[in-house]
């Protein structure tokens, strides 16, 4: 009998992303979690299931470094209610960059794309980051699968076939959204936008699952 | 000598949603971790809505 429990996925193809969990950014961190998937590779962020009393920072520290990829969203860094601004994307992004420039050898293979909502925005925000490749998604899902599917691409091995384009990427969120939201709808369920970050990442993985049997 | 070949096991569709897929030429591997009753019931709904739209699997 097949396990349920596949294996963790290998560095290479394990992609963490930073950014901010709230429901005024999840369209953008949806977006961005499907684009992985379809892309064959595996998102890992903080809302993965761990043991509850391990350490946030040492979790988030052990997820960087099994992945090669890092997604690093600085569009919140922004003064909030309590008059100062989050800074826990910066301080992820630095931990990324530090485990490439210090850490042992098979950590000098982590890429990363950094995204912001506007262009040099992070000139203010974050100055040392200046002149590295900065990609706007201008607060669009789309324009996050876009960004994501090139970045992804340009690091594609010759004997990779080629991602899916990001016009197709996007048009089949769209269907994923279309086909899972009524469903949802039908067994009454709670819409997608609130389904637990686990259960998003099956319905996306079974939704391909089914597209693939149907397209055979 | 001439070697009997050997019969394929029919595979379920059920097993996809445990194993890498193939969709668009791009490897899906599969979710590592435990699926809630939510989870479970989403993917059952796809496989039903699944195997309606291509006809119900021939038994026995």
């Amino acid at each position: 009998m097949a396990s349920q429990r596949a294996a963790k996925p290998p560095a290479s193809k394990a992609v963490f992303i930073n950014c901010p969990f709230d429901d005024g950014f999840k369209p953008i961190f949806r977006a961005m979690v499907f684009a992985t998937l379809l892309s064959g590779y595996h998102p890992r962020c903080a809302l993965d299931e761990t043991d509850g009393a391990e350490i946030r920072v040492s979790k988030i520290a052990r997820m960087i470094g099994e992945c090669d990829w890092g997604i690093h969203d600085l569009s919140r860094v922004e003064v909030g209610p309590a008059g100062v601004p989050r800074f826990n994307m910066p301080m992820e992004l630095g931990l990324h960059l530090g485990a490439r420039l210090f850490g042992s050898s098979r950590h000098k293979r982590k890429r990363a794309l950094i995204l912001e909502a506007k262009s040099h925005r992070y000139d203010a925000v974050l100055s040392d980051i200046s002149g590295q490749d900065i990609a706007v998604h201008r607060n669009d899902p789309n324009e996050a699968i876009r960004r994501m599917r090139n970045r992804l691409s340009e690091h594609r091995t010759p004997s990779e076939p080629p991602l899916p384009g990001s016009v197709a990427m996007n048009d089949d969120y769209r269907l994923f959204q279309t086909e899972v939201g009524a469903l949802l709808t039908a067994r009454r369920l709670d819409p997608l936008e609130e389904l637990p970050h686990s259960d998003f990442l099956f319905a996306v993985r079974d939704w391909i699952a089914t597209r693939a049997k149907a397209l055979a | 000598m001439a070697k009997v070949a050997k019969k394929a096991a029919p595979k379920r569709f059920s097993m996809n949603f445990e194993r890498t897929v193939v969709y668009r030429g791009i490897k899906i591997p599969p979710i590592s971790g435990r699926r809630s009753a939510t989870a479970r019931a989403i993917r059952d709904a796809l496989r039903t809505k699944s195997e309606h739209l291509r006809g119900e699997p021939a038994r026995g």
